[in-house]
């Protein structure tokens, strides 16, 4: 019976590890954010920038019609700063809020600001319901999401679009376990599971203090129910 | 992120209380801050109050200048870092008590922006505003995510409209920086940020009157070296090719109101494929404001005609049989490329280089095609053997190798121009002094039809004249 040479054999475990690994998407940890992110391995194109002082990863679904299986997100990015000079981190969420509203999309109808603390984690955030000028294509309605992260070795500010409205819960696949980003660490079951997972359907994580979680859940279901009259 | 007095910070102290003494004369400070409003100066990447803020410096921050842009200076801190800052708030010198590090050592680089703040303790806490921001400290958030945040960026990219002329394209804001308008509001010009292309847009009256097919032959008459794809739609046309060792691509649009829309794109030939893709695409953006395009400005007709005689065109423009060129004149003795065609010939026949000049046949009316044609003038002028003529160029016929240049660049300025140019030797014409390569529009029998193409003329030959004389002839 012949045997096969030892380096060979390494070579098929290895491509049989590589084969059996999942999605074969490559995680990119955010520095010491305590971030990940997880580009999807089909079906998304991903650039990416960096100069002296920030990273931008941009990525986009090659096809927005039909919607990308992930909750209808078209278009994710993530700028990691390695700096955070900015004390007021609301106000730079309505700054970053404005130029979405007013700039990134067309005919916003709702504008839904958020913010908490969640462990390492300090969020301020702001959804939209709008729409995309495709030029030739008209206005395509889609729903977005800002978040301003600070955390204790980084300052992320994150966008994701989707071609779902929030009803439909758009942004479940942004973060967690399976997500295109997720949180690590102190904070991490807030981040993934909120606003996410308020959002989903699927049952929570476990998470290290349960009533801490449910408390906060509440609250950002309190603070995603837009106000009357609230818009643009 | 937590700033710590680390290492970066005390350095330059501890190498200040070694070497201040060898403290650059030259250097300058931070100072002139608004007692009542910021306390530090934004350190920026670039020369704008919108660019991305590097960091903050405080009073007293000790700087060099390294160079200027207008009001801004491009400074390096005593501890490496290197921006943009107002000139309004760099002063000469060192600031009051430089000598003692007490004075300005905590400010040698930034202020203490923030202390590491610990999160809320509880998750779920809603955080309050900390404290508010300056005015100007998200100058840089719209620059940033315009680039790089839109959902859009690559697909729909940014609109340039012109307000004056309603010329529109679509091009990838990420990648390109748009440039001031020009001062009479026709276009713009926008350079890639690597600095491998430029896109110029414009638009203007098409005064004279040129149909599509005569400004697709102007645009090819106007010194490609080589063409490599041309295209003719309706009112637009585009065109590639290697200009001035460039790639060129050249699209125009002739609209319902007789103006021209040009978006014209030069490039390195080093650049790759994808990005040769990309900027055909903002080629075939061009277009004009709805509602400004019309069929008025050519007839259907008209334009399968011209998309014929650009067809036969295309296949015999590299031949090296006159006899093609023949065959065109023929057919189309007036057409966009009879002046072409002509020189071809001319060339052809004289066995090319170095034969020095092109030579012309003298009978004006068969070489010479009318140039009051292009006037709009209501009755076509005779041309003549003598009478005045419009001298757009003249030149030294010695050394002879500079013949076929002069020759060259004059006709395709002058096919540029959709002007019919006449080029021999002085001395073939009565009233011009010896020695000298001409070319000449003309002859025209009235002295006030000269000044009417003179003034066209002038357009592209800012030195033409007038002058009276009589073609000799061989």
């Amino acid at each position: 019976m012949p045997r096969s040479n030892p380096g060979v054999r390494g070579l098929l475990l290895l491509l049989l590890l590589f084969h059996f690994s999942g999605s074969g998407a490559v995680a990119l940890d955010l520095g010491k954010s305590g971030i990940g992110l997880n580009p999807p391995a089909q079906g998304w194109k991903l650039e990416e920038h960096d100069d002296a002082a920030l990273k931008v990863w941009h990525l986009r679904a090659e096809t927005w019609d039909p919607a990308p299986k992930e909750s209808g997100l078209i278009a994710v990015t993530v700028t990691f700063l390695d700096g955070d000079p900015w004390p007021d981190i609301g106000a730079m969420r309505d700054r970053a809020a404005d130029i979405v509203a007013g700039q990134l999309m067309t005919a916003v109808v709702a504008r839904t600001p958020f913010e908490l603390v969640a462990g390492r984690f300090e969020i301020a955030g702001a959804d939209f319901e709008g729409g995309l000028d495709l030029v030739s294509e008209g206005n395509k309605p889609v729903s977005a999401r800002l978040l301003l992260i600070r955390t204790r070795s980084g300052f992320l500010m994150i966008t994701a679009f989707s071609v779902l409205p929030l009803s439909e819960k758009p942004f479940t696949a942004l973060f967690g376990e399976t997500g295109i980003l997720t949180a690590y660490g102190p904070g991490a079951e807030g981040l993934n599971a909120t606003p996410v997972r308020a959002e989903a359907t699927e049952p929570a994580p476990r998470a290290a203090d349960p009533a801490a979680i449910e408390d906060l859940l509440r609250q950002m279901q309190q603070q995603f129910q837009p106000p009357a009259g609230t818009g643009n | 992120m937590k700033r710590s007095l680390g290492l970066k910070r005390v350095a330059p102290i501890v190498l200040f209380a070694f070497f201040g003494a060898a403290m650059p004369a030259s250097a300058d400070y931070v100072g002139n801050l608004n007692p009542s409003g910021d306390s530090y100066l934004t350190l920026r990447q670039y020369s704008s109050s919108k660019s991305r803020e590097i960091s903050r410096m405080g009073a007293g921050t000790i700087v060099e200048v390294l160079d200027a842009d207008g009001d801004w200076l491009y400074i390096e801190t005593q501890d490496g870092r290197i921006g943009w800052a107002h000139s309004n708030y760099i002063l000469p010198g060192l600031p009051d008590g430089a000598a003692s590090p007490g004075g300005y050592a905590d400010e040698a680089g930034d202020v203490p922006i923030e202390p590491d703040r610990q999160p809320a303790a509880g998750m779920g806490e809603l955080v309050a505003p900390v404290s508010p921001a300056a005015p100007d400290e998200f100058d840089w958030l719209e620059g940033h995510m315009m680039q790089f945040h839109s959902p859009v960026r690559d697909a729909t990219l940014a609109i340039y409209q012109n307000a004056r002329f309603g010329t529109v394209i679509s091009y990838p804001a990420s990648l390109w920086t748009a440039l001031p308008e020009s001062e009479n509001g026709d276009g713009r010009r926008f350079e890639s940020l690597d600095g491998t292309a430029e896109i110029t847009v414009y638009a203007g009256h098409n005064a004279l009157e040129r149909t599509v097919p005569e400004l697709l032959g102007d645009t090819l008459g106007s010194g490609f070296e080589s063409i490599t794809a041309t295209k003719m739609q309706g009112n637009r046309f585009e065109v590639s090719g290697v200009r001035d060792g460039r790639t060129i691509i050249h699209a125009e649009i002739l609209d319902a109101a007789n103006v021209q829309h040009v978006v014209e794109i030069s490039m390195d030939p080093s650049v790759d494929a994808t990005t040769q893709q990309s900027l055909a695409d903002i080629a075939a953006s061009l277009r004009v404001e709805a509602g400004a395009i019309g069929t008025q400005g050519v007839s259907a007709p008209e334009a399968d005609k011209g998309a014929m005689e650009l067809a036969f065109w295309n296949t015999i423009s590299t031949s090296m049989d006159p006899a093609e060129f023949e065959a065109y004149l023929a057919q189309w003795p007036n057409g966009t490329f009879a002046a072409l065609a002509r020189n071809k010939i001319n060339r052809l026949r004289s066995g090319g280089a170095p034969s020095p000049v092109p030579t012309p046949q003298p009978q004006a009316d068969q070489t010479r095609a009318n140039p009051t044609a292009t006037l709009g003038a209501t009755e076509p002028q005779t041309l003549m053997d003598s009478g005045w003529w419009v001298v757009v160029g003249s030149f030294p016929t010695e050394p002879w190798e500079r013949q076929t240049s002069d020759y060259e660049r004059t006709q395709a300025t002058a096919a540029r121009c959709g002007l019919a140019v006449f080029n021999d030797l002085s001395a073939k014409f009565s009233g011009f002094r010896s020695g000298y390569n001409v070319f000449v529009i003309g002859a025209f029998e009235s002295k006030s039809v000269a000044d009417s193409m003179l003034k066209q003329a002038r357009k592209c030959f800012p030195d033409a004249y007038v002058k009276n004389a009589k073609y000799l002839g061989e």
